[in-house]
Protein backbone atom coordinates (compact mmCIF):
# COMPACT_ATOMS: atom_id res chain seq x y z
CA UNK A 1 0.00 0.00 0.00
CA UNK A 2 1.13 3.30 -1.08
CA UNK A 3 1.50 6.74 1.04
CA UNK A 4 -1.87 8.12 -0.97
CA UNK A 5 -3.33 4.96 -0.36
CA UNK A 6 -2.97 5.61 3.21
CA UNK A 7 -3.79 8.91 3.88
CA UNK A 8 -7.35 8.36 1.61
CA UNK A 9 -7.78 5.36 3.71
CA UNK A 10 -7.40 7.17 6.59
CA UNK A 11 -9.14 9.77 5.57
CA UNK A 12 -12.32 7.70 5.25
CA UNK A 13 -11.73 6.02 8.98
CA UNK A 14 -12.91 9.64 10.14
CA UNK A 15 -15.64 10.20 7.82
CA UNK A 16 -18.81 9.60 9.84
CA UNK A 17 -21.63 7.65 8.26
CA UNK A 18 -23.95 9.95 6.72
CA UNK A 19 -27.69 8.73 7.88
CA UNK A 20 -29.22 9.63 4.52
CA UNK A 21 -30.94 6.54 3.27
CA UNK A 22 -34.30 7.08 4.48
CA UNK A 23 -34.34 10.66 3.25
CA UNK A 24 -32.79 9.41 0.03
CA UNK A 25 -36.01 6.71 -0.47
CA UNK A 26 -38.34 9.38 0.88
CA UNK A 27 -37.55 11.67 -2.27
CA UNK A 28 -37.04 9.30 -4.67
CA UNK A 29 -40.63 8.27 -3.87
CA UNK A 30 -41.84 11.36 -4.19
CA UNK A 31 -39.82 12.10 -7.47
CA UNK A 32 -41.81 8.91 -8.86
CA UNK A 33 -44.77 10.68 -7.95
CA UNK A 34 -44.30 13.77 -9.03
CA UNK A 35 -45.70 13.41 -12.40
CA UNK A 36 -49.26 13.01 -10.50
CA UNK A 37 -49.00 16.41 -9.96
CA UNK A 38 -47.67 18.38 -12.53
CA UNK A 39 -50.09 19.93 -15.25
CA UNK A 40 -52.93 20.40 -13.15
CA UNK A 41 -54.86 22.78 -11.68
CA UNK A 42 -54.57 24.03 -7.79
CA UNK A 43 -56.78 22.41 -5.47
CA UNK A 44 -56.87 21.51 -2.04
CA UNK A 45 -57.98 18.02 -1.32
CA UNK A 46 -57.07 17.84 2.57
CA UNK A 47 -56.35 19.85 5.21
CA UNK A 48 -55.18 18.99 8.42
CA UNK A 49 -55.04 21.36 11.91
CA UNK A 50 -51.39 22.35 12.54
CA UNK A 51 -50.54 22.54 16.02
CA UNK A 52 -53.77 21.40 17.79
CA UNK A 53 -52.64 18.07 15.42
CA UNK A 54 -56.14 17.44 14.89
CA UNK A 55 -57.82 16.95 11.66
CA UNK A 56 -60.15 19.49 9.75
CA UNK A 57 -61.06 17.97 7.14
CA UNK A 58 -59.76 15.53 4.54
CA UNK A 59 -61.67 14.32 1.58
CA UNK A 60 -60.07 11.74 -0.76
CA UNK A 61 -58.51 13.39 -3.97
CA UNK A 62 -61.21 12.61 -6.45
CA UNK A 63 -63.91 14.10 -4.30
CA UNK A 64 -61.99 16.95 -3.44
CA UNK A 65 -63.82 20.18 -4.24
CA UNK A 66 -61.24 22.52 -6.19
CA UNK A 67 -60.84 25.43 -4.54
CA UNK A 68 -57.85 28.20 -4.18
CA UNK A 69 -55.58 28.19 -1.50
CA UNK A 70 -55.05 31.27 -1.35
CA UNK A 71 -56.01 33.63 1.53
CA UNK A 72 -56.18 37.50 0.59
CA UNK A 73 -53.34 39.76 1.65
CA UNK A 74 -53.77 42.52 3.89
CA UNK A 75 -53.18 45.02 0.27
CA UNK A 76 -54.95 43.99 -2.84
CA UNK A 77 -52.04 43.41 -5.64
CA UNK A 78 -52.63 42.76 -9.47
CA UNK A 79 -51.69 39.28 -10.07
CA UNK A 80 -49.61 39.29 -12.57
CA UNK A 81 -49.96 38.15 -16.32
CA UNK A 82 -46.78 37.53 -18.01
CA UNK A 83 -43.53 37.29 -16.29
CA UNK A 84 -40.00 38.58 -18.50
CA UNK A 85 -36.59 36.76 -17.75
CA UNK A 86 -33.22 38.04 -17.52
CA UNK A 87 -29.97 37.02 -16.21
CA UNK A 88 -28.71 38.51 -13.22
CA UNK A 89 -25.23 39.86 -14.07
CA UNK A 90 -22.27 38.73 -12.34
CA UNK A 91 -18.68 39.72 -12.43
CA UNK A 92 -16.37 39.37 -15.25
CA UNK A 93 -14.68 36.07 -15.46
CA UNK A 94 -17.23 34.18 -13.00
CA UNK A 95 -18.59 30.93 -15.36
CA UNK A 96 -21.32 29.64 -13.31
CA UNK A 97 -24.21 31.43 -10.89
CA UNK A 98 -27.36 30.86 -8.57
CA UNK A 99 -29.53 32.31 -6.18
CA UNK A 100 -30.34 31.01 -2.56
CA UNK A 101 -32.64 33.41 -1.71
CA UNK A 102 -34.01 37.45 -1.76
CA UNK A 103 -35.38 39.49 0.57
CA UNK A 104 -39.13 39.99 0.28
CA UNK A 105 -39.43 42.87 -1.70
CA UNK A 106 -37.26 41.59 -4.31
CA UNK A 107 -34.37 44.19 -3.80
CA UNK A 108 -31.93 42.12 -2.40
CA UNK A 109 -31.12 38.27 -4.04
CA UNK A 110 -28.58 36.68 -2.66
CA UNK A 111 -26.68 33.46 -4.39
CA UNK A 112 -22.87 33.03 -5.47
CA UNK A 113 -20.92 32.05 -8.62
CA UNK A 114 -17.57 30.88 -9.49
CA UNK A 115 -14.87 30.87 -11.19
CA UNK A 116 -11.59 28.42 -11.22
CA UNK A 117 -13.58 26.06 -8.90
CA UNK A 118 -13.85 28.84 -6.50
CA UNK A 119 -16.94 29.43 -5.06
CA UNK A 120 -18.17 33.13 -3.92
CA UNK A 121 -21.20 34.74 -2.67
CA UNK A 122 -23.15 37.36 -4.59
CA UNK A 123 -25.82 40.28 -3.28
CA UNK A 124 -27.63 41.65 -6.46
CA UNK A 125 -29.10 45.09 -5.36
CA UNK A 126 -32.14 45.99 -7.48
CA UNK A 127 -30.22 43.49 -10.22
CA UNK A 128 -26.62 44.88 -9.60
CA UNK A 129 -24.26 42.40 -8.29
CA UNK A 130 -21.45 43.07 -5.46
CA UNK A 131 -19.14 40.07 -4.15
CA UNK A 132 -18.74 38.83 -0.97
CA UNK A 133 -16.13 36.62 -1.26
CA UNK A 134 -16.13 35.15 2.50
CA UNK A 135 -12.58 33.78 4.08
CA UNK A 136 -12.18 30.47 3.24
CA UNK A 137 -13.91 28.19 0.35
CA UNK A 138 -17.46 26.46 -0.88
CA UNK A 139 -19.29 30.41 -0.15
CA UNK A 140 -23.30 30.43 0.35
CA UNK A 141 -25.17 33.27 0.89
CA UNK A 142 -28.67 31.69 2.07
CA UNK A 143 -30.92 34.68 2.90
CA UNK A 144 -31.23 38.83 2.98
CA UNK A 145 -32.98 41.39 4.52
CA UNK A 146 -34.86 44.40 3.67
CA UNK A 147 -32.08 46.28 5.10
CA UNK A 148 -29.58 44.30 2.80
CA UNK A 149 -27.93 42.00 5.99
CA UNK A 150 -26.80 38.90 3.76
CA UNK A 151 -25.74 35.86 6.27
CA UNK A 152 -24.64 32.30 4.72
CA UNK A 153 -21.35 30.15 5.61
CA UNK A 154 -17.87 29.06 4.33
CA UNK A 155 -15.58 26.23 4.60
CA UNK A 156 -12.72 27.47 6.19
CA UNK A 157 -9.62 25.08 8.19
CA UNK A 158 -12.05 22.36 7.50
CA UNK A 159 -14.67 23.52 9.58
CA UNK A 160 -18.40 25.40 8.35
CA UNK A 161 -18.15 29.20 9.15
CA UNK A 162 -21.46 31.45 9.26
CA UNK A 163 -20.91 34.97 8.15
CA UNK A 164 -23.16 37.76 7.96
CA UNK A 165 -22.25 40.41 5.27
CA UNK A 166 -23.87 44.24 5.33
CA UNK A 167 -22.40 47.26 2.81
CA UNK A 168 -19.63 44.96 1.97
CA UNK A 169 -18.47 44.19 5.84
CA UNK A 170 -18.15 40.76 6.50
CA UNK A 171 -18.98 39.69 10.19
CA UNK A 172 -18.08 36.02 11.52
CA UNK A 173 -20.62 34.94 13.39
CA UNK A 174 -19.81 33.34 16.78
CA UNK A 175 -19.53 29.64 17.43
CA UNK A 176 -17.69 26.95 15.83
CA UNK A 177 -18.92 24.60 13.01
CA UNK A 178 -21.81 27.11 12.49
CA UNK A 179 -23.69 27.69 9.46
CA UNK A 180 -26.51 30.74 9.00
CA UNK A 181 -29.72 30.10 7.09
CA UNK A 182 -32.00 32.79 7.30
CA UNK A 183 -32.08 36.31 8.38
CA UNK A 184 -35.95 38.43 9.63
CA UNK A 185 -35.97 42.25 9.04
CA UNK A 186 -34.63 43.07 12.61
CA UNK A 187 -31.50 40.99 11.91
CA UNK A 188 -32.39 37.74 14.02
CA UNK A 189 -30.04 35.08 12.34
CA UNK A 190 -31.07 31.50 11.98
CA UNK A 191 -29.09 28.58 11.82
CA UNK A 192 -27.35 25.68 13.33
CA UNK A 193 -24.04 25.58 15.86
CA UNK A 194 -22.44 22.23 16.19
CA UNK A 195 -25.61 20.27 14.28
CA UNK A 196 -28.14 22.23 16.48
CA UNK A 197 -30.96 24.32 15.55
CA UNK A 198 -29.21 27.78 17.01
CA UNK A 199 -30.35 31.95 16.67
CA UNK A 200 -28.01 34.69 16.79
CA UNK A 201 -29.83 37.94 18.30
CA UNK A 202 -27.72 39.82 16.25
CA UNK A 203 -24.31 39.83 14.16
CA UNK A 204 -22.40 40.00 17.34
CA UNK A 205 -24.41 38.11 19.70
CA UNK A 206 -23.66 35.08 21.25
CA UNK A 207 -25.64 32.27 19.33
CA UNK A 208 -28.22 30.39 21.79
CA UNK A 209 -29.88 26.80 21.39
CA UNK A 210 -33.73 26.74 19.95
CA UNK A 211 -35.30 24.48 22.15
CA UNK A 212 -35.89 20.46 20.88
CA UNK A 213 -37.36 17.58 21.84
CA UNK A 214 -36.17 14.91 23.45
CA UNK A 215 -33.90 12.61 21.90
CA UNK A 216 -33.34 15.23 18.66
CA UNK A 217 -30.08 13.55 16.99
CA UNK A 218 -29.46 16.87 15.03
CA UNK A 219 -31.05 19.50 13.36
CA UNK A 220 -30.98 23.17 11.36
CA UNK A 221 -33.02 26.42 11.47
CA UNK A 222 -33.88 27.25 8.21
CA UNK A 223 -35.93 30.11 8.20
CA UNK A 224 -37.26 33.11 10.38
CA UNK A 225 -40.44 35.01 9.68
CA UNK A 226 -40.84 38.65 10.49
CA UNK A 227 -43.32 37.70 13.35
CA UNK A 228 -40.08 35.70 15.21
CA UNK A 229 -41.79 32.27 13.84
CA UNK A 230 -38.69 29.85 12.91
CA UNK A 231 -38.40 26.91 10.59
CA UNK A 232 -36.28 24.04 11.14
CA UNK A 233 -35.44 20.53 10.63
CA UNK A 234 -35.06 18.03 13.20
CA UNK A 235 -33.73 14.17 13.17
CA UNK A 236 -35.74 12.93 16.54
CA UNK A 237 -34.54 9.41 17.48
CA UNK A 238 -34.21 7.08 14.15
CA UNK A 239 -37.40 9.00 12.43
CA UNK A 240 -36.59 10.39 9.09
CA UNK A 241 -35.92 13.96 9.26
CA UNK A 242 -38.97 16.31 9.44
CA UNK A 243 -39.52 20.64 9.31
CA UNK A 244 -40.80 21.82 12.58
CA UNK A 245 -42.19 25.11 13.30
CA UNK A 246 -40.70 27.18 16.70
CA UNK A 247 -43.31 29.98 17.62
CA UNK A 248 -42.88 31.33 21.34
CA UNK A 249 -40.04 29.55 23.80
CA UNK A 250 -41.20 26.43 23.96
CA UNK A 251 -40.31 23.12 22.21
CA UNK A 252 -41.27 23.26 18.30
CA UNK A 253 -44.18 21.09 17.08
CA UNK A 254 -43.88 19.05 13.53
CA UNK A 255 -45.59 20.43 10.49
CA UNK A 256 -48.65 18.09 10.30
CA UNK A 257 -49.55 16.25 7.73
CA UNK A 258 -53.10 15.74 6.29
CA UNK A 259 -54.79 11.79 6.57
CA UNK A 260 -55.25 11.17 2.68
CA UNK A 261 -55.33 7.58 3.27
CA UNK A 262 -51.71 6.71 2.59
CA UNK A 263 -50.93 5.94 6.11
CA UNK A 264 -49.06 7.96 9.14
CA UNK A 265 -46.55 10.39 7.50
CA UNK A 266 -43.05 9.22 7.34
CA UNK A 267 -41.66 12.62 7.30
CA UNK A 268 -42.42 16.24 6.04
CA UNK A 269 -39.84 18.73 4.92
CA UNK A 270 -40.70 22.51 3.90
CA UNK A 271 -38.17 25.47 2.49
CA UNK A 272 -38.65 28.73 3.06
CA UNK A 273 -41.31 30.23 5.57
CA UNK A 274 -42.59 34.15 4.54
CA UNK A 275 -45.97 35.42 6.16
CA UNK A 276 -46.87 32.26 7.31
CA UNK A 277 -46.39 30.17 4.57
CA UNK A 278 -44.01 27.44 3.63
CA UNK A 279 -44.31 24.97 1.24
CA UNK A 280 -42.76 21.18 0.66
CA UNK A 281 -44.17 17.73 1.00
CA UNK A 282 -45.15 15.54 3.31
CA UNK A 283 -44.22 12.03 2.93
CA UNK A 284 -45.95 8.92 3.58
CA UNK A 285 -43.75 5.63 3.49
CA UNK A 286 -42.78 5.44 0.20
CA UNK A 287 -45.07 8.49 -1.02
CA UNK A 288 -44.68 11.67 -1.56
CA UNK A 289 -47.05 14.64 -1.82
CA UNK A 290 -46.77 18.56 -2.11
CA UNK A 291 -48.06 20.24 0.36
CA UNK A 292 -48.31 23.77 1.41
CA UNK A 293 -48.71 25.01 5.21
CA UNK A 294 -49.77 28.56 6.98
CA UNK A 295 -48.48 28.48 10.41
CA UNK A 296 -50.53 31.18 11.53
CA UNK A 297 -53.67 30.19 10.83
CA UNK A 298 -52.89 26.06 11.42
CA UNK A 299 -54.00 25.26 7.75
CA UNK A 300 -52.32 21.94 5.58
CA UNK A 301 -53.11 21.42 2.87
CA UNK A 302 -52.07 18.52 0.17
CA UNK A 303 -51.84 20.38 -2.51
CA UNK A 304 -52.08 20.47 -6.63
CA UNK A 305 -50.00 23.21 -7.87
CA UNK A 306 -48.26 23.08 -11.45
CA UNK A 307 -44.55 21.80 -10.95
CA UNK A 308 -43.02 20.42 -7.39
CA UNK A 309 -43.61 23.54 -5.20
CA UNK A 310 -40.73 25.75 -4.36
CA UNK A 311 -41.17 28.76 -2.69
CA UNK A 312 -44.02 30.87 -1.63
CA UNK A 313 -44.86 34.67 -0.78
CA UNK A 314 -46.93 36.29 1.50
CA UNK A 315 -49.83 35.98 -0.07
CA UNK A 316 -49.73 32.40 -0.81
CA UNK A 317 -48.61 32.38 -4.08
CA UNK A 318 -46.94 29.42 -4.89
CA UNK A 319 -43.67 28.75 -7.07
CA UNK A 320 -43.99 25.68 -8.83
CA UNK A 321 -40.72 23.70 -11.10
CA UNK A 322 -41.98 20.70 -13.79
CA UNK A 323 -39.03 19.40 -15.98
CA UNK A 324 -39.41 21.84 -18.48
CA UNK A 325 -40.71 25.06 -16.74
CA UNK A 326 -41.59 27.08 -13.77
CA UNK A 327 -44.24 28.44 -13.08
CA UNK A 328 -46.35 31.02 -10.14
CA UNK A 329 -49.24 29.63 -9.13
CA UNK A 330 -51.97 32.01 -7.79
CA UNK A 331 -54.97 30.28 -6.71
CA UNK A 332 -55.94 28.67 -10.08
CA UNK A 333 -54.34 30.97 -12.44
CA UNK A 334 -50.66 29.99 -13.11
CA UNK A 335 -48.09 32.09 -14.78
CA UNK A 336 -45.45 30.62 -17.19
CA UNK A 337 -41.49 31.25 -15.76
CA UNK A 338 -39.91 30.70 -19.17
CA UNK A 339 -36.60 29.10 -19.17
CA UNK A 340 -33.54 30.09 -21.81
CA UNK A 341 -33.53 25.91 -22.17
CA UNK A 342 -34.50 22.65 -21.31
CA UNK A 343 -34.58 21.71 -17.71
CA UNK A 344 -33.18 19.42 -15.38
CA UNK A 345 -35.60 18.32 -12.81
CA UNK A 346 -33.30 17.52 -10.52
CA UNK A 347 -32.50 20.96 -9.94
CA UNK A 348 -35.47 22.14 -7.09
CA UNK A 349 -33.82 25.00 -6.70
CA UNK A 350 -34.45 27.95 -3.71
CA UNK A 351 -36.45 30.11 -5.35
CA UNK A 352 -37.75 34.12 -4.48
CA UNK A 353 -41.07 35.57 -5.15
CA UNK A 354 -41.66 39.11 -3.92
CA UNK A 355 -44.58 39.52 -2.02
CA UNK A 356 -46.18 41.93 -4.67
CA UNK A 357 -45.40 38.89 -7.02
CA UNK A 358 -43.30 41.12 -9.51
CA UNK A 359 -40.05 39.46 -8.82
CA UNK A 360 -39.19 36.26 -8.88
CA UNK A 361 -35.81 34.74 -8.23
CA UNK A 362 -34.27 31.19 -9.27
CA UNK A 363 -31.71 29.60 -11.27
CA UNK A 364 -31.26 27.52 -14.37
CA UNK A 365 -28.94 25.00 -14.55
CA UNK A 366 -27.98 24.02 -18.08
CA UNK A 367 -28.86 19.96 -18.37
CA UNK A 368 -26.93 17.23 -17.11
CA UNK A 369 -23.38 16.85 -18.45
CA UNK A 370 -23.35 20.44 -18.09
CA UNK A 371 -21.87 22.20 -15.13
CA UNK A 372 -23.15 25.84 -15.64
CA UNK A 373 -25.88 27.36 -14.17
CA UNK A 374 -27.21 31.18 -14.68
CA UNK A 375 -28.79 33.26 -11.83
CA UNK A 376 -31.93 34.44 -13.33
CA UNK A 377 -34.76 36.88 -12.13
CA UNK A 378 -38.12 37.81 -13.63
CA UNK A 379 -39.89 40.75 -13.66
CA UNK A 380 -43.67 39.93 -13.90
CA UNK A 381 -46.53 42.45 -14.51
CA UNK B 1 -45.94 -3.03 -2.37
CA UNK B 2 -42.85 -3.82 -5.25
CA UNK B 3 -41.41 -0.71 -4.38
CA UNK B 4 -41.24 -1.53 -0.90
CA UNK B 5 -39.67 -4.62 -1.56
CA UNK B 6 -37.16 -2.81 -4.02
CA UNK B 7 -36.10 -0.25 -1.25
CA UNK B 8 -35.74 -3.05 1.29
CA UNK B 9 -33.32 -4.56 -0.96
CA UNK B 10 -31.50 -1.15 -1.61
CA UNK B 11 -31.28 -1.16 2.14
CA UNK B 12 -30.09 -4.13 2.76
CA UNK B 13 -27.09 -3.63 -0.27
CA UNK B 14 -26.22 -0.19 1.09
CA UNK B 15 -26.02 -1.10 4.82
CA UNK B 16 -22.28 -2.74 4.43
CA UNK B 17 -21.44 0.15 1.84
CA UNK B 18 -22.93 3.40 2.81
CA UNK B 19 -19.65 4.04 4.98
CA UNK B 20 -17.42 3.78 2.15
CA UNK B 21 -20.07 6.09 0.04
CA UNK B 22 -20.18 8.82 2.38
CA UNK B 23 -15.49 8.36 2.67
CA UNK B 24 -16.29 8.76 -1.29
CA UNK B 25 -18.67 11.55 -1.40
CA UNK B 26 -16.25 13.54 1.53
CA UNK B 27 -13.47 13.59 -0.56
CA UNK B 28 -15.10 14.13 -3.58
CA UNK B 29 -16.43 17.60 -1.94
CA UNK B 30 -14.15 18.11 1.02
CA UNK B 31 -16.82 19.20 2.92
CA UNK B 32 -19.41 16.80 5.31
CA UNK B 33 -22.17 18.52 4.68
CA UNK B 34 -21.38 18.92 0.87
CA UNK B 35 -21.07 15.73 0.79
CA UNK B 36 -24.17 14.47 2.65
CA UNK B 37 -26.28 16.48 0.26
CA UNK B 38 -24.08 14.91 -2.50
CA UNK B 39 -24.52 11.06 -1.18
CA UNK B 40 -28.03 11.59 -0.87
CA UNK B 41 -28.81 13.28 -4.50
CA UNK B 42 -26.99 10.20 -5.55
CA UNK B 43 -28.59 7.55 -3.56
CA UNK B 44 -32.24 9.51 -5.14
CA UNK B 45 -30.91 8.26 -8.26
CA UNK B 46 -29.77 5.04 -7.13
CA UNK B 47 -33.37 4.37 -5.75
CA UNK B 48 -34.99 5.31 -9.15
CA UNK B 49 -32.80 2.81 -11.18
CA UNK B 50 -32.46 0.46 -8.18
CA UNK B 51 -34.45 -2.35 -10.01
CA UNK B 52 -31.94 -2.19 -13.32
CA UNK B 53 -29.11 -1.58 -11.20
CA UNK B 54 -29.37 -5.09 -9.09
CA UNK B 55 -29.51 -7.21 -11.87
CA UNK B 56 -26.13 -6.07 -13.46
CA UNK B 57 -22.91 -8.15 -12.93
CA UNK B 58 -21.33 -5.04 -10.54
CA UNK B 59 -23.56 -3.32 -9.36
CA UNK B 60 -21.20 -1.18 -6.89
CA UNK B 61 -19.65 -0.03 -9.77
CA UNK B 62 -23.22 1.27 -11.29
CA UNK B 63 -23.55 2.89 -7.82
CA UNK B 64 -19.93 4.66 -7.63
CA UNK B 65 -20.88 5.67 -11.65
CA UNK B 66 -23.75 7.38 -10.49
CA UNK B 67 -22.05 8.88 -7.43
CA UNK B 68 -19.08 10.20 -9.64
CA UNK B 69 -21.45 11.27 -12.45
CA UNK B 70 -23.58 13.64 -10.10
CA UNK B 71 -20.31 15.27 -8.26
CA UNK B 72 -18.65 16.16 -11.29
CA UNK B 73 -21.75 17.11 -13.94
CA UNK B 74 -24.18 18.56 -12.35
CA UNK B 75 -24.36 18.51 -8.97
CA UNK B 76 -23.65 22.02 -7.36
CA UNK B 77 -23.23 23.00 -3.39
CA UNK B 78 -26.45 23.73 -1.68
CA UNK B 79 -27.66 23.30 1.82
CA UNK B 80 -31.61 23.18 1.57
CA UNK B 81 -31.66 19.88 3.76
CA UNK B 82 -30.62 19.75 6.81
CA UNK B 83 -27.28 18.06 7.76
CA UNK B 84 -26.97 16.05 9.83
CA UNK B 85 -24.26 13.16 10.23
CA UNK B 86 -25.10 9.49 11.66
CA UNK B 87 -24.45 9.18 15.68
CA UNK B 88 -21.55 6.68 15.08
CA UNK B 89 -18.33 7.97 15.86
CA UNK B 90 -15.54 7.76 13.73
CA UNK B 91 -13.41 5.24 14.39
CA UNK B 92 -10.02 6.39 16.71
CA UNK B 93 -6.14 5.82 14.92
CA UNK B 94 -4.65 3.19 16.27
CA UNK B 95 -1.55 4.61 18.03
CA UNK B 96 1.60 3.39 15.81
CA UNK B 97 3.64 6.60 16.92
CA UNK B 98 3.87 8.72 13.96
CA UNK B 99 -0.10 10.38 14.60
CA UNK B 100 0.79 13.89 14.34
CA UNK B 101 2.83 12.93 11.20
CA UNK B 102 -0.02 11.46 9.63
CA UNK B 103 -2.57 13.92 11.12
CA UNK B 104 -1.02 16.55 8.70
CA UNK B 105 -0.07 14.01 6.18
CA UNK B 106 -4.25 13.24 6.32
CA UNK B 107 -5.09 16.95 6.16
CA UNK B 108 -2.63 18.11 3.88
CA UNK B 109 -4.35 15.44 1.23
CA UNK B 110 -7.71 16.75 2.35
CA UNK B 111 -6.72 20.17 1.64
CA UNK B 112 -5.01 19.29 -1.75
CA UNK B 113 -8.12 17.11 -2.93
CA UNK B 114 -10.04 20.37 -3.08
CA UNK B 115 -8.00 21.87 -4.98
CA UNK B 116 -8.06 19.41 -8.03
CA UNK B 117 -10.68 19.27 -10.56
CA UNK B 118 -13.41 16.94 -9.59
CA UNK B 119 -12.88 14.38 -12.43
CA UNK B 120 -9.28 14.62 -11.26
CA UNK B 121 -10.58 14.08 -7.81
CA UNK B 122 -12.61 10.76 -9.17
CA UNK B 123 -9.77 9.35 -10.84
CA UNK B 124 -7.71 9.73 -7.27
CA UNK B 125 -10.41 8.12 -5.31
CA UNK B 126 -11.34 5.72 -8.00
CA UNK B 127 -7.52 4.79 -8.48
CA UNK B 128 -5.83 5.09 -4.73
CA UNK B 129 -8.97 4.85 -2.75
CA UNK B 130 -11.29 1.95 -4.41
CA UNK B 131 -7.65 0.16 -5.97
CA UNK B 132 -9.50 0.11 -9.58
CA UNK B 133 -7.93 -0.39 -12.35
CA UNK B 134 -7.12 2.21 -15.00
CA UNK B 135 -9.71 0.31 -17.25
CA UNK B 136 -12.26 -0.44 -14.24
CA UNK B 137 -12.25 3.19 -13.54
CA UNK B 138 -12.81 4.51 -16.78
CA UNK B 139 -15.46 2.22 -17.31
CA UNK B 140 -17.06 4.22 -14.00
CA UNK B 141 -16.41 7.37 -15.09
CA UNK B 142 -17.75 6.72 -18.81
CA UNK B 143 -14.69 7.59 -20.55
CA UNK B 144 -11.32 6.48 -22.29
CA UNK B 145 -8.85 4.52 -20.33
CA UNK B 146 -6.47 7.12 -21.78
CA UNK B 147 -8.52 10.10 -20.43
CA UNK B 148 -8.24 8.38 -16.81
CA UNK B 149 -4.19 8.05 -17.37
CA UNK B 150 -3.84 11.84 -18.31
CA UNK B 151 -6.61 12.70 -15.52
CA UNK B 152 -4.04 10.77 -13.37
CA UNK B 153 -1.28 12.03 -14.55
CA UNK B 154 -2.69 16.03 -14.20
CA UNK B 155 -3.88 15.15 -11.06
CA UNK B 156 -0.61 13.73 -9.14
CA UNK B 157 1.17 16.93 -10.47
CA UNK B 158 -1.56 19.10 -9.16
CA UNK B 159 -1.28 17.23 -5.85
CA UNK B 160 2.32 17.53 -6.40
CA UNK B 161 2.18 21.46 -6.83
CA UNK B 162 -0.11 21.99 -3.90
CA UNK B 163 1.97 20.09 -0.97
CA UNK B 164 5.59 19.64 -2.36
CA UNK B 165 6.44 18.09 0.83
CA UNK B 166 4.66 15.19 -0.10
CA UNK B 167 6.36 14.43 -3.22
CA UNK B 168 7.74 10.71 -1.91
CA UNK B 169 4.30 10.13 -1.14
CA UNK B 170 3.05 10.76 -4.37
CA UNK B 171 5.99 9.36 -6.51
CA UNK B 172 5.10 5.93 -4.96
CA UNK B 173 1.63 6.77 -5.77
CA UNK B 174 2.35 7.77 -9.68
CA UNK B 175 3.90 4.47 -10.30
CA UNK B 176 0.87 1.94 -8.76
Amino acid sequence: MTDLRTALTEIAERTPTYAVVDRALAQAGRRRTRRWWTGSVAAVVAVAGLGTGGLIAAAPADQAKPQPTVTPGPKTVAVPTHCESNELPVPPGYASSWVNGGDHTGRYVVGGATRGGHSVGLIWDAGVPSVADLPGDQDQLQDVNTAGLAVGRSTLNNHVVAWAVQDGVVSRLKGTDASAAGVDPRGRIVGWVDHKPAVWDSVTAQPRFLPVPSGVRGGSATSIDDDGTILGNLTVGSAATSTYVWRGTGVPTPLPAPDIGLGPQTSSFAGRLRGGWTVGSVTYGSQGRPAVWNVRTGEAHIIEVVGYPTAVNARGWILGQTATAYYLNVGQKRIELALPGPADDSSVAADLVSDDGTVVASEYREPAGQQLSHALLWRCS
Amino acid sequence: MSSRVDHDDLREFLSTRLHRLSAMAYMLTGDHHDAEDLLQNALVKVAAKWRRIARTENPDAFVWRILHNEHISGWRRRTRRPSIVSGETPPEYADDGDLAGRAVRRLMIEAALTRLTPRQRSVIILRFFQDLSEADAADVLGCSIGTVKSQTHHALRRLRELCPELEILLTEGARA
